[in-house]
């Protein structure tokens, strides 16, 4: 059993490291699909990406005027409401951003699958790298708000780096597994939208996990989504650094290990049969 | 075979069809493994080795497993069972312009479409100027793709596809795009990777592209391989085929100068004789450019034939078509047969030709050409050669001669 689990991850460790080199001898191909998917999203209009800045920026005002005046939710500690909403809505737009295109991310590039050899487990991150491409943009707005409202850089900002790094990989998992299936089965896009709007509820984001009671906390810690947007918190606002919640960190890495491994492994299993049904 | 660069093994691709959608989902969730589905073959034991700088013909009708096998061996597709084995990289033209994106400019597609190849930034930059050259399309080169025509469209796709230095090019119905003179340009950059020591495996149903640069040709039907062998052996047993009536026998036989005969149709006519006489009604095998004969056909009939039309056709040495004609086209009467009569007809011309081997085919068949009702069809019913003894010194199949006239300007 044992043997068994250290095989699995030796296994694993092994697939991820040859992925990533093989990723990296392709990063001029993976930067022109950014490149391009980006310029696909905003092409023909005047203002390109400042659209997806004008978004996320209509979106925070929203936010914070139902949510403050609206429904009087009070943020944890001696934080502006507005600051604190920021950084934990960047990290979830870029979640559900990520996940939503890159379930999808086969069926859009049909082309690519029906007519070319190509590495096709590119594809899903390309749509996960060009999400996080905005996210970059919206972190423009999170420092902005933040310096407005007198909260001035200190060095666990960088921390963001790391809570970043642990969203892509969550995301990246979920997305191998969802586009795989969804070539099959094409419902499945019905779902992930209303699994994310439930997500983005359950999830305190707009809502302070202080609110309910410490008994049914536990549920909280038990969402990774939740882990990411408490740690862009503690960055940017709290000063909390990482380690200091260790044993939430380790399941959090457990789940996304487990979301990759069933990501990796489906994808392998029904890659065959994408040229075929598509 | 150690010089092989690609060995197919026993390819087989099975495609499950099911009637209605839905059966898809029934199979997969039936707790029995009750099947929902078909099976349909589209690629059935398939096996054959391709040598370095050979340049592979994939013939066959529509249907025929074709464009399957071509992407297999371009991993596109996964085979149900077999391998393959490719010792360089390929790139494959399965279909034109892939990815090209209407919004963005030929230069930024061009990169686009390179890196879907798996090309660097600096491959592509060392390519830039030749594909652009090659593609001719002008200053439209910055313009939006939308803006194109499609003949644009297609030659600025094909020009960054032959310009990609693949190892193994693979080119599907991708020949004959463009304008003619785009065409012959392609044409000669095929012919020139091939010259290069680039291997190609080509699908086309353009017989003379086949014939003048392919060294073999695999004939497919229905998914299954049917031969494999000289363009020309292989091209004629594929026209044979093509005859749809029933009763349409075809068999191959080696003639004594070592090529492949094909004789098919139903034998109710047959080719009694083929022979090229010269103006003194002697036999011959060798003529002078522009010499006068006359080829001569005898006919007999195992039944009562009301309309049979005779016709022959002239092919080069690579069994290119030079002139065919018949009766049908030349407004004679329609020859009747009664059963066992015998018919002569002789078809008098100048042989016009350049230097060189020719053979001749002959036909027999009811309507205008050979695919309603075939009696006979022998291709090399005749080999001939033509030489040069008395006119100047010239190039190419034919012989036009012209009259000079010039001066200064």
């Amino acid at each position: 059993m044992f043997n068994g689990v250290l095989r699995l991850i030796s296994v694993s460790v092994q697939g991820a490291i040859s992925f990533l080199s093989e990723i990296w001898g392709k990063k001029y191909a993976v930067y022109q699909l950014v490149k391009r998917d980006l310029k696909e999203r905003y092409i023909g209009s005047y203002f390109g990406l400042a659209w997806a800045l004008l978004q996320q920026t209509l979106l925070v005002a929203v936010m914070w005027f139902v949510l403050q005046f609206g429904l009087r939710v009070r943020p944890e500690g001696n934080v502006p409401f507005l600051a604190w909403i920021v950084p934990a809505m960047a990290v979830w737009v870029l979640f559900s951003e990520a996940l939503n295109t890159a379930a999808n991310s086969l069926i859009s590039y049909s082309y690519i699958v029906k007519k070319i050899h190509f590495k096709l487990s590119i594809l899903p991150l390309i749509k996960v790298l060009s999400a996080a491409v905005i996210h970059f943009i919206f972190l423009f707005l999170v420092v902005l708000v933040l310096l407005i409202f007198g909260i001035y850089p200190s060095l666990f900002w960088l921390q963001s780096a790391y809570y970043f790094f642990a969203c892509i990989c969550l995301v990246l998992g979920m997305s191998w597994l969802a586009s795989a299936v969804m070539v099959f089965f094409r419902d499945l896009a019905a779902g992930i939208v209303i699994l994310l709007n439930l997500l983005m509820w359950i999830t305190p984001i707009y809502w302070n996990m202080e609110m309910i009671p410490p008994r049914f906390r536990i549920l909280c810690y038990l969402n990774p989504v939740c882990y990411l947007t408490e740690g862009y918190r503690r960055s940017f606002l709290y000063n909390i650094p990482f380690w200091e919640d260790a044993l939430w960190g380790f399941y959090f890495w457990g789940v996304t290990f487990c979301f990759m491994a069933a990501g990796i492994f489906v994808f392998r299993k029904l890659k065959p049969h994408f040229a075929d049904i598509l | 075979m150690s010089d092989a660069i690609l060995q197919v093994r026993n390819l087989t691709k099975i495609y499950s069809l099911y009637d209605r959608p839905i059966d898809r989902l029934k199979e997969a969730l039936d707790p029995r493994r009750k099947k929902y589905h078909h099976d349909f073959y589209a690629l059935k034991d398939i096996s054959f080795d391709v040598r370095k700088g050979e340049t592979l013909g994939i013939i066959g009708k529509n249907g025929s497993g074709k464009s399957t096998l071509l992407k297999i061996i371009s991993g596109v597709l996964a085979p149900t069972s077999g391998a393959y084995r490719v010792n360089g990289n390929i790139a494959s033209l399965l279909e034109l312009g892939t990815g090209f994106n209407p919004e963005l400019t030929g230069t930024e597609n061009v990169y686009f479409n390179g890196t879907l190849f798996g090309l660097s930034k600096k491959e592509i930059d060392e390519r830039l100027d030749r594909i652009i050259e090659f593609a001719d399309i002008g200053e439209f080169v910055k313009q939006p793709v939308k803006l194109y025509s499609s003949g644009m469209f297609v030659r600025l796709a094909f020009s960054v596809a032959v310009n990609l230095d693949p190892e193994i090019l693979i080119v599907d119905e991708a020949l004959s795009v463009g304008d003619t003179y785009f065409q012959h340009k392609s044409f000669e950059r095929i012919r020139q990777l091939n010259r290069q020591g680039t291997t190609l495996l080509i699908v086309s149903h353009d017989k003379n592209a086949i014939l003048s640069i392919c060294n073999s040709v695999i004939l497919l039907n229905a998914g299954t391989f049917v031969m494999q062998d000289e363009p020309e052996t292989v091209m004629d047993y594929y026209n044979a085929t093509l005859s749809e009536n029933t009763g349409n026998i075809i068999h191959q036989k080696t003639t004594e100068n070592g090529k492949i005969q094909t004789i098919s149709g139903t034998r109710e006519a047959i080719i009694e004789d083929v022979a090229l006489l010269d103006t003194g009604n002697n036999r011959v095998e060798t003529v002078n450019v522009g010499q006068q004969v006359r080829l001569r056909i005898v006919v007999s009939s195992t039944t009562d034939i009301e309309n049979l039309v005779i016709g022959y056709l002239i092919k080069d040495r690579l069994g290119q078509s030079v002139f065919g004609t018949n009766t049908c086209h030349l407004k004679q009467n329609i020859v009747e047969l009664k059963r066992g009569e015998s018919y002569i007809l002789d078809f008098k011309f100048n042989v016009d030709l350049g230097e060189g081997s020719y053979s001749v085919a002959v036909a027999l068949h009811t309507a205008e050409t050979h695919t309603t009702k075939s009696y006979e069809w022998r291709d090399l019913a005749l080999v001939f050669k033509v030489v040069n003894t008395d006119k100047s010194k010239f190039a190419g199949v034919a012989w036009l001669p012209p009259s000079l006239e010039c001066g200064h300007g």
